[in-house]
Order: structure tokens, then sequence, then C-alpha cells
């Protein structure tokens, strides 16, 4: 593996081989890896670089009627940057985060539900379940969303018609987002 | 549960009230429900004596 590495007391360093194959570095710390051949052909971020995760509701909660309730999501299926915490996203690299979030209810009462994404403690944007006879709702959101990849974070709420509890599952309610592009 | 109580207190408020004018939040930290936006044109927001 070659690499060009931007020091903070030589300046350019660039140690070379015959791999093919380049790792770019700041002050030692690997950005960016370029690889022409095989599975990872292409360039790969640092996991740093580039935030994602995936965190899904292993437990179920209950959510009271017509009351915007922060939704838990205990476990953690990968989380590159360690930016998810306490159902809580707080990304620390600034750009621009697709988010993306499902929660479902077992419900045996026909009732509406939805999923709001707060950013920084409050309501920002939402989706919306119309009312369903069916026994379980589902509701998804997605977006894209800046963050500055200091102090924004990032909660999912549900809010339903009816009180009722959730659906915990991994395939049912969780939260995932990742980096699209730095800001 | 919120909600009840302040059905109790206001029969007339909708669903549409708790989707607009008003906002119970709960933030999963163990405080529980309490009252986030309260922009009701009438009616005024439940004092904490009235809820107890």
């Amino acid at each position: 593996m070659s690499i060009l590495n931007a020091t903070t007391t030589s300046g350019v360093v660039l140690t070379g081989d015959t791999t093919g194959n380049l790792t770019i570095q700041s002050a030692g710390n690997t950005v960016c890896t370029i690889t022409a051949t095989g599975a990872n052909a292409g360039i790969q971020l640092a996991s740093w670089a580039a935030p994602a995760f995936s965190a899904y509701q292993s437990t179920l909660q209950t959510l009271s009627t017509s009351t915007n309730t922060k939704i838990l999501f205990q476990t953690k299926e990968f989380d590159t940057n360690n930016n998810f915490a306490s159902s809580t996203f707080t990304p620390t690299v600034a750009g621009y985060y697709q988010i993306n979030a499902s929660g479902a209810l077992v419900s045996s009462v026909a009732t509406w539900s939805n999923l709001k994404l707060y950013k920084n403690g409050s309501y920002f944007k939402q989706s919306f379940a119309p009312s369903s006879s069916a026994q379980i709702d589902v509701a998804g959101f997605t977006g894209l969303v800046y963050a500055n990849g200091t102090t924004d974070y990032f909660e999912i709420y549900g809010v339903v018609g009816a009180g009722q509890n959730t659906n915990a599952g991994q395939t049912v309610t969780w939260f995932s987002a990742s980096l699209v592009r730095s800001a | 549960m919120l909600y009840d109580k302040i059905m109790a207190l206001y029969p007339s408020l909708t669903t549409q009230d708790f989707l607009t004018v008003i906002t119970l939040q709960n933030d999963s930290d163990g405080r529980g429900d309490y009252i986030a936006k309260w922009e009701h044109p009438t009616l005024a927001k439940p004092t904490e004596e009235q809820l107890a």
C-alpha cells in the first residue's frame, strides 16, 4: 500500500510500494484508501469519515394517546463512528445525512400513527400513516437532513391516535442513518 | 395519563387540536408525559394543580 501523508512537520510524505493501492492520510490518520482491483476496488472512506449506524428496538414501549414519545432503540447493528447512543444520533462529521426509521404497533384498535424526526430536541419532519384496522400498524420515515458535525442531534418520536404498545423487533421498529456527502 | 386528564378538563378538544395547537410529549427519560406546547386560541393551559 502506497501512502500519501500530509504531515504537520514534514509536509507531504510519500511512501511507495508495488501493490497499486493508495492510502491518503492526514497527520498519519487514514482518510481514504484507493484500490484498483479486488472485492474492495474503488475509494473507501475511513469509517470515522463516513458515519453510518443502524439500531432497532428490542423491548416494546407503551405510547400514550396523542403524546409524542421518544422511540427507544436498544440494540445496535452497527455504528461505524460511535455516533449513536441513548437512542440519539449525534454525527461528528458535518454534512448531509439520509435518515430512515420504521415504527410498528401491535394494535387492536383502528388508529393513526405518525413518526417524527426531532432535531436538537424539536420537531423537525414527519411521516404519517392513516387510520387502519389492521392488527399491526407501521409508520415509516425517510429524509435528507443537514448536521453540523458538532452539536446537532437527531431522535425519532412516535405518536398514535389511541394508546398502545410498539411492536419491537429488528425487522419492524428501527432507526438508521448514513452520511451522503460532507458539508 | 396526561391526555386523559386534559380531556377530562376540556372534553371539547379534538385530535386535530393535539396535532396542531397542543403538543404532549414524553422523552422516555423517566419523567413522564408533559405539555411541550399549548397554543390553543381559547382554552387556557391547565395548571399543575388541575393536572394533579
